[in-house]
C-alpha cells in the first residue's frame, strides 16, 4: 500500500527550519559597526590675466605704470629699448633683475596697479638738429601668473611663463 | 412517577475546584514571572552599549552616525571643503590649504576605525576620467594611521588607525594640508583666432571641480578580528589585548 505524505507539515516543518537558520545568521553576524561619510567640491577657477601698460612723458622722463585689467593675479616685468642712454628710478616694489629686465616683485592682483617705474633721459648734446630728432622710447611689458611653492609662498616662475600674445 | 433525584459526585467536583484553582494561581505565578523578566531586561537596557562615530576637519564635527538609547540611528550629514578657501575664494595651483580630517568616537564602547578617501575631478557632464586624481594632494601625516596600499590607488586612499580609539577619544589627524599640483598651470592649450593674428593659451584644467569624498567606518574591538572581518571583509592581526591592529 502506498504511503501518501501530506504536503502541509513538511512545507510547514521546512519553513520552520530556514527560518530557524536565518535567525542563527543573524546573531553571528552582530558585531557593532558604524560609518559615516561626506564629500565636498572646489572649482578651480584658473586663467591667464591681461595687462596692459600706461606710459605718460613729461619733464622728467617717462612714467610706467601697469595694470593689470584681467580676471586672475599676475606678476609682472618690463624691458626698455631706447636708441639713447635711459636711467631708471623705480618706487615701491621695481628691482633690476640685472638681466635687462625690470621685475615688480609684489602680486599685482587683479584690478591692480603697479607703483610707477619713471625712466629717465638725456637729449644728446650734440647739435641744435639733434634735439629736432625724434626719438622712442620703448616699453615692453610681461606678465606671468602667480604659483606657489610648497611652502605657500607665491613666486613668479618666469622660465614656465606662458603669455597671451598679439601680432597686432 | 417519582422522579428519581439525581445526585452530584463530589469528587468530580472537588477535583475540578482544585484544577480550576491550580490554573488560576499558575496563571497569576506566569503574569509575575513576566513581569519580573521585563523588569530585568529594562535595566539591562540602560546600559546597552551603542557605537558611533563622527568625521572631523579641521577640529570641527562634519558627518557622524550614532546608535541612540532609544535604539535608533542618529545621522547628521555635513560638508567637507566648505571653508577651503577662506575670504579669498580663489583657489590657487600649488597653495596648500588646511584639510586636518579626524574621526571622534561619538558612541560609548571602544572601536577601532578606518577611513577611505576618494579623489577625482568633475565637470558638468559628470566624472572626467582623463584627469589624474594625483594632482590632488591629500598630505598625510603617518601619525598612528597605516595605509592599506593593495587596496589604495591614486583615486582611493585606505587609512587604518591602528590604535583602538576609546570612548569620546579623537584619532591624531590623518592628513595637514591639501594642494592641487603646480603642474596643472603647465597643462595648457594654444588657441590662435581665425585671423592668425592672435594666440591665446588656455588652462586644460580651468572650470574643472575636484572631489574629496571620505567615509569612516567603526567596528567594536571586543571580537576585533572577527568583527573587523564581518563587516570591512579584511584580514587584520589583532593584539592579544585587543588594543590594537596591524595590517597583513
Amino acid at each position: 500500500m502506498r504511503i501518501k505524505f501530506d504536503k502541509k507539515p513538511v512545507l510547514l516543518a521546512a519553513a520552520a527550519l530556514a527560518l530557524t537558520a536565518t535567525l542563527s545568521v543573524g546573531s553571528a553576524m552582530a558585531y557593532f559597526t558604524a560609518h559615516s561619510e561626506a564629500s565636498g567640491a572646489v572649482q578651480l577657477n584658473i586663467g591667464f590675466t591681461e595687462t596692459e601698460v600706461e606710459e605718460t612723458v613729461d619733464g622728467d622722463g617717462k612714467h610706467v605704470v601697469i595694470n593689470n585689467i584681467g580676471d586672475y593675479d599676475c606678476f609682472v616685468r618690463v624691458k626698455v629699448f631706447s636708441v639713447i642712454d635711459v636711467d631708471y628710478k623705480p618706487t615701491g616694489s621695481w628691482r633690476d633683475g640685472g638681466d635687462g629686465y625690470w621685475y615688480y616683485d609684489s602680486v599685482l592682483p587683479a584690478g591692480g596697479s603697479t607703483e610707477e617705474l619713471l625712466v629717465t633721459f638725456e637729449y644728446p648734446k650734440n647739435t641744435e638738429e639733434d634735439k629736432k630728432e625724434e626719438f622712442n622710447i620703448i616699453v615692453v611689458q610681461e606678465c606671468t601668473p602667480v604659483v606657489y611653492d610648497a611652502e605657500g609662498n607665491g613666486i613668479a616662475d618666469w622660465n614656465r611663463v606662458i603669455t597671451s600674445d598679439s601680432t597686432d | 412517577m417519582k422522579k428519581n433525584k439525581k445526585s452530584f459526585p463530589l469528587k468530580p467536583v472537588l477535583l475540578l475546584s482544585a484544577s480550576a484553582l491550580l490554573l488560576l494561581g499558575s496563571t497569576i505565578g506566569s503574569t509575575r514571572a513576566a513581569l519580573t523578566y521585563y523588569s530585568e531586561n529594562y535595566s539591562v537596557q540602560v546600559n546597552m552599549p551603542s557605537i558611533g562615530v563622527t568625521l572631523m576637519e579641521n577640529g570641527k564635527e562634519i558627518s557622524s552616525k550614532n546608535y541612540t538609547d532609544s535604539g535608533e540611528w542618529a545621522e547628521t550629514k555635513g560638508e567637507l571643503l566648505s571653508d577651503m578657501l577662506g575670504k579669498d575664494g580663489k583657489l590657487t595651483p600649488g597653495k596648500k590649504y588646511e584639510e586636518k580630517l579626524s574621526v571622534k568616537n561619538s558612541g560609548n564602547i571602544d572601536t577601532f576605525v578606518r577611513v577611505i578617501i576618494t579623489k577625482s575631478w568633475q565637470d558638468e557632464a559628470g566624472k572626467a576620467t582623463d584627469l589624474s586624481p594625483e594632482l590632488i594632494e591629500l598630505n598625510l601625516t603617518g601619525n598612528g594611521w597605516e595605509q592599506a596600499k593593495v587596496a589604495s590607488s591614486p583615486e582611493r586612499l585606505v587609512l587604518y588607525y591602528t590604535q583602538a580609539l576609546p570612548a569620546g577619544e579623537t584619532t591624531p589627524e590623518l592628513s595637514d594640508t591639501i594642494r592641487i599640483d603646480n603642474k596643472i598651470a603647465e597643462m595648457v592649450t594654444k588657441q590662435v583666432s581665425p585671423d592668425g593674428k592672435t594666440i591665446q593659451y588656455v588652462y586644460d584644467y580651468n572650470g574643472y571641480t575636484f572631489h574629496l569624498d571620505a567615509e569612516v567606518n567603526a567596528v567594536q574591538t571586543n571580537n576585533a578580528k572577527d568583527a573587523i572581518k564581518s563587516a570591512w571583509g579584511v584580514d587584520v592581526n589583532v593584539s592579544s589585548d585587543e588594543t590594537s591592529i596591524s595590517l597583513q
